[in-house]
């Protein structure tokens, strides 16, 4: 389980999460959902350990997650937007990534091999389209098998024939026990993948809870009207 | 150490197909030969190169190597989600941009001089000090490039604060030490002097290289002074360890910068 306790961030006068404190649970998959600026990508951030808290801390059973190699020997990232030198090749990518993750042998190829990623082996990075990046990003974030899996929008350059193979394989992953936190603003794809929601507002968690239970909290058929009722309860705005 | 050197393995055959690492090798390797064709004296030659290498040298890597930096955002930030450590990830970049840059200028210059020059003693000790302090105006600079890029987000703003560390070093520095030898020219500054030119890389690098091609005459006596200094084996090593300095200063802040900071 990651333990995240009166966690507090803050860009010069901005506070970008405040005392935010939250247990995730470990096998399902969660969504952190809020409008832009919420503070959910510095919630994911602090996760990653890509930004250091001014308080608070995030451990995994007990053990603290900042600048622990052994946290991210275990996570599968997905960034929104892909991190590779613009000169290497897809495999030279690969090889790095697998020379320095040379705990795992045995790696996950599925998703690699179902989006055709061997046929662009030898081509350099800079010659790739933005949806075959992402590709690229979504099979290396399971090709090491992880424990936790953390995706950061991830379908948001992929085609629908990709993003259903790429959901079905988070299915597959996540019924095998590991666990995913995932961000997107696109509620029908959150209301199909996420079991539990995060929902941060202003640097606050304002909702942590099932997605089931959300919908019939504010009896709505849709997520996104779930979501909007919140935001219109939080903001004190009209609800649509 | 063991992920630093497949970082930089792998940041090296990035930067070798670099199409500014080829236009910098093919621009020293036709601008030498070039040198060859129409002046033929390897001092004079050297003496080009050389003023390549304080003008052109500084400002080409302050404006890669910040450039580089802000375009590598998106590979930093996926990197420190795998288990590297910051400071290797940092100097793994640094490296494998300033690796291919050195070799780069030292292969630029040094095969014309192979084909076009004799290489014998007199010209020796030149070409090495050329080639030496060469290598070190690209490290410290590529050093400052990070410095900049690692402490200021804003990219408009990291350019504009790398320009003017150029402009200051390049240009200005050296009108601050004219006025104080107008200034203070009934004073015997032979010694403050050579203290304020090892305080810039550019200066050291000139007068190190100028010194070793036998060119001190022209510098009247504060250059008798420089010489009997630098060429000493005592001076060579303390300029040496000066640009040393100049190359581990900026990049040791960087590092403690770089470990603390936000992504």
């Amino acid at each position: 389980m990651i333990n995240v306790s009166n966690l507090t961030k803050k860009y010069k006068k901005l506070t970008a999460l405040d005392s935010v404190s939250v247990k995730i649970t470990e096998g399902v998959v969660t969504a952190i959902v809020g409008p832009n600026g919420s503070g959910k990508t510095t919630f994911l951030k602090s996760i990653l350990g890509l930004v250091i808290p001014e308080n608070g801390s995030i451990d995994l059973n007990g053990t603290s997650i900042f600048h622990n190699n052994d946290f991210k020997r275990m996570t599968g990232y997905l960034p929104q937007i892909h991190g590779f030198p613009s000169n290497l090749t897809v495999k030279e990518s690969v090889q790095l990534l697998k020379n320095l993750r040379d705990d795992v042998s045995d790696h996950d190829m599925e998703l690699y091999r179902k989006f055709g990623l061997n046929e662009h082996e030898n081509k350099l990075i800079k010659q790739l389209s933005g949806g075959t990046l992402q590709k690229l990003s979504a099979s290396i974030a399971f090709m090491f098998r992880p424990k936790f899996l953390i995706l950061d929008e991830p379908t948001a350059s992929l085609d629908p024939w990709a993003s259903n193979i790429f959901k079905e394989k988070v299915q597959a992953v996540n019924r095998e026990g590991v666990s995913v936190l995932l961000t997107s603003h696109i509620m029908s794809e959150v209301e199909e993948m996420a079991d539990e929601i995060i929902f941060i507002l202003e640097g606050k968690i304002r909702y942590h809870g099932g997605v089931e239970e959300l919908m019939s909290t504010y009896e709505t058929p849709t997520l996104e009207k779930a979501i909007a009722g919140i935001m219109g309860k939080e903001l004190k705005l009209c609800t649509i | 150490m063991h992920n630093l050197k497949k970082i930089i393995n792998y940041q090296l055959r990035d930067a070798f197909r670099s199409k500014l690492v080829i236009f910098y090798f093919l621009f020293f390797l036709v601008f030498t030969s070039l040198m060859f064709r129409f002046i033929g004296e390897t001092s004079g030659v050297i003496t080009n190169i050389l003023n390549i290498n304080v003008s052109f040298v500084p400002l080409l890597t302050l404006l890669y190597g910040t450039t580089f930096f802000y375009n590598s955002r998106g590979y930093i930030l996926f990197m420190l989600t795998q288990p590297v450590r910051r400071t290797d990830l940092f100097l793994g970049i640094w490296g494998g941009v300033a690796i291919p840059l050195v070799l780069a200028q030292l292969v630029g210059v040094l095969l014309p001089f192979i084909f076009f020059s004799r290489l014998t003693g007199d010209a020796i000790v030149p070409l090495i000090s050329l080639l030496v302090t060469g290598s070190f105006i690209v490290t410290v600079f590529l050093a400052l490039a990070f410095f900049v890029a690692v402490w200021q987000d804003d990219k408009a703003k990291g350019f504009g604060v790398a320009i003017t560390v150029w402009f200051l070093m390049a240009l200005l520095y050296d009108g601050f030490i004219l006025a104080i030898s107008i200034f203070f020219a009934d004073y015997p500054l032979e010694t403050p002097l050579l203290i304020i030119s090892t305080l810039n890389p550019i200066d050291l690098a000139r007068i190190f290289c100028l010194i070793h091609m036998d060119a001190s005459a022209l510098m009247g006596y504060t250059g008798a002074v420089f010489k009997s200094y630098l060429q000493s084996t005592a001076g060579s090593i303390v300029a040496i360890v000066a640009l040393l300095l100049w190359t581990s200063i900026p990049l040791t802040l960087s590092v403690l910068k770089f470990k603390k900071k936000d992504l």
